[in-house]
């Protein structure tokens, strides 16, 4: 049960966030309304199929970090995108790399009963929070809570801490932001950490 | 804009009244890690169970028995398994459609009761499948069957959401009641990149806390195996890669002391000699030494294997290293390494290489036919067979894979696997056939 509402709320926010556009980001209880309606979307069956199963069965769930950034994008408005991209893509792509078998490192492994990874993310996090970096903090410490409550059907943290769908967001904002023309590099928009 | 009030969802007010005690807030995060992280400080090494000592044979007449497990529709079936249940039944898994990894495959099962095997069901299908995990799921793939320390029945099978086998996701199904009645499948989540690429083939091995340790690979940029850990509940544990690179799958777990183990695996590497591969663990599956070649020819096909109580190693192969027109019974005494044939129990060596024509084909069909043993009707099986190994050409191939072999309580040993594309064939034997062999 648990694992639905997360995955509800998860791809739901993200949705609401793609489609929704300026005139409606700055009025709260429409951006709420149009949350809600794109939630009870998700669950509307197709030809017997919601978009939801179709979500889940195919990207899988999102992890508990990139929740808790898109709660803070939605509640942000349209100034922040993703704390800190480039560090995201970096270890994004080194860990996804890593798990596709060409190596014989296997750091997906390292997320299952590993107290090492639990004590590096809890580091991490403590770091964070006295560099005043919260969000970021609070969303590490959420998908600790969150695997040791068994929030999704993954018993892995790493499944908790960073998913597919969010390296990619990751790189396609380095990427924007290395081009000349980003209005990242103009100083028009702004990263929250 | 300070530090705090970039948590932007939380007044900032509020923020700034409780400035000060910053030190709360790490005070939090110390003891939520330490918390996280407990258990794994406490967790004991792994030991696997060695299974029990099945109960000595006084029969001293050679047996060897066979059957065609399942029903001519649907045209395609293979990777069978088959688990002995605590009452003495067999209970038997496969899939089966159209043709491998089409929408319309569904997995079916079957029990073998009073030297007989009942009639096909369906066990799962796609449709099933999404309903019960919430998770899409297209096609189906290899079942694994077995019984948990705990006495249940479980089925653990690959289901497809968008793409080929190396997009498989792990389900599993489990029964209390020894396949009278079945919980909803949930999904397991195995591998980071959108958990996609884990396969299961192999027979499982246990642990002394009761947990299940499942041989499965990994398919998609690399190829290898993998044991996969789960808990007497079905939850995840651990997963452990046996290699990495791209030239072997589909494992097979040997069990010889709490702590040590052999793996034997298929080959799939490009380069020639073709020969199964093995590895072996001291820890009890954590890690894994480097491959290593046998002596023991594979033509990128799947094998079985058990450990016998003396310490050899009994393998049913495709032993030769191109095609599957040959299922041989083989035996090691040197811990895999080397093995040595005791029986064919299917050889079309005399055709390989050449393709056959459809009249000679039939003639040879026909006489395999009488030795099937029980079976749907014989005019049914020839006609499926002849669609699946003929085609619409004037040619026909033989072909017979994916053997799956486990010993029962009472000491029989029991082979399935994939006859001709089109059938299960399960053959029975029981110690005093093998010996003979040796």
């Amino acid at each position: 049960m648990i694992p639905v509402v997360l995955a509800t709320l998860a791809y739901g926010l993200a949705l609401t966030l793609l489609v929704s556009r300026p005139w409606l980001r700055t009025h709260p209880k429409r951006m709420a309304l149009a949350l809600a309606a794109i939630c009870a979307l998700l669950h509307l069956p197709v030809l017997g199929i919601s978009l939801l199963v179709v979500l889940r069965g195919v990207l899988g769930d999102l992890s508990i970090v990139t929740l808790v950034f898109l709660t803070s994008l939605f509640f942000q408005g349209p100034r922040p995108l993703l704390p800190s991209p480039r560090i995201f893509t970096l270890m994004g792509f080194a860990f996804f790399l890593l798990s596709f078998g060409l190596s014989p490192l296997h750091p997906y492994a390292w997320g299952y009963a590993s107290a090492i990874l639990p004590c590096l993310a809890g580091g991490l996090a403590f770091l964070l929070w006295l560099r005043g970096r919260y969000a970021f903090s609070l969303a590490l410490l959420a998908a600790l809570l969150g695997w040791r409550l068994h929030w999704l059907d993954s018993t892995n943290l790493w499944d908790y801490l960073l998913d597919a769908p969010l390296v990619v967001v990751a790189l396609v904002h380095a990427v924007f932001c290395a081009l000349p023309k980003s209005p990242f590099r103009r100083g028009k928009m702004t990263h929250p950490d | 804009m300070t530090g705090m009030a970039r948590l932007g969802f939380l007044p900032r007010a509020y923020l700034r009244r409780y400035r000060c005690l910053t030190v709360l807030p790490l005070a939090g995060i110390v003891c939520l890690t330490l918390w996280a992280s407990w258990p794994a400080f406490f967790a004991p090494p792994p030991r696997f169970a060695l299974s029990p000592l099945p109960a000595s044979q006084a029969e001293k007449t050679p047996r060897l028995e066979s059957a065609v497990i399942n029903q001519p529709d649907p045209l395609r079936v293979h990777a069978a398994s088959i688990a002995a249940l605590p009452d003495g039944r067999l209970f038997a898994v496969w899939f089966g459609g159209q043709r491998e990894g089409s929408t319309d495959v569904k997995i079916y099962a079957a029990d073998y009761q009073n030297g007989a095997w009942s009639p096909q069901r369906v066990l799962a299908t796609p449709a099933q499948t999404t309903a019960d995990t919430g998770r899409f799921a297209r096609k189906l793939g290899n079942p694994v069957a077995f019984v948990t320390p705990r006495g249940e029945l479980w089925v653990v099978y690959v289901s497809v959401a968008l793409g080929g086998w190396a997009a498989s996701h792990l389900n599993l199904i489990a029964s209390p009641d020894l396949g009278k009645n079945w919980q909803p499948a949930r999904r397991l989540v195995t591998e980071p990149f959108l958990n996609l690429s884990t396969l299961v083939k192999g027979a499982p091995v246990f642990f002394e806390n009761g947990d299940i340790g499942l041989p499965v690979y990994y398919e998609m940029a690399g190829k290898s195996g993998e044991l996969l850990t789960l808990s007497p509940a079905g939850e995840v544990r651990r997963v452990t890669r046996m290699d990495h690179g791209s030239r072997s799958l589909q494992p097979i777990v040997l069990v010889e002391t709490p702590t040590r183990a052999v793996s034997l695996l298929r080959d799939t590497d490009d380069l020639p000699p073709h020969r199964v591969w093995r590895t072996e663990t001291t820890d009890a599956g954590l890690h894994w030494s480097p491959l290593a070649q046998t002596d023991l020819p594979n033509p990128n096909a799947a094998l079985a294997a058990l450990r016998l109580e003396d310490g050899r190693l009994l393998a049913v192969a495709n032993d030769v290293e191109s095609k599957r027109f040959r299922l041989s019974l083989l035996v090691s005494v040197d811990d895999g390494w080397h093995w040595r044939v005791l029986h064919r129990f299917e050889d079309k060596e005399a055709f390989a290489g050449r393709q056959q024509e459809r009249g000679a084909f039939h003639a040879l069909l026909a006489e395999d036919l009488r030795t099937l043993g029980q079976m749907p009707d014989p005019k049914a099986v020839l006609l499926n067979v002849e669609r699946n190994l003929c085609g619409t050409g004037p040619h026909c191939i033989w072909r017979y894979g994916y053997p799956y072999l486990i010993r029962a309580a009472d000491g029989d040993f029991h082979l399935v696997y994939t006859w001709n594309d089109g059938f299960i064939r399960h053959l029975r034997f029981n110690e005093a056939w093998l010996e003979g062999k040796s």
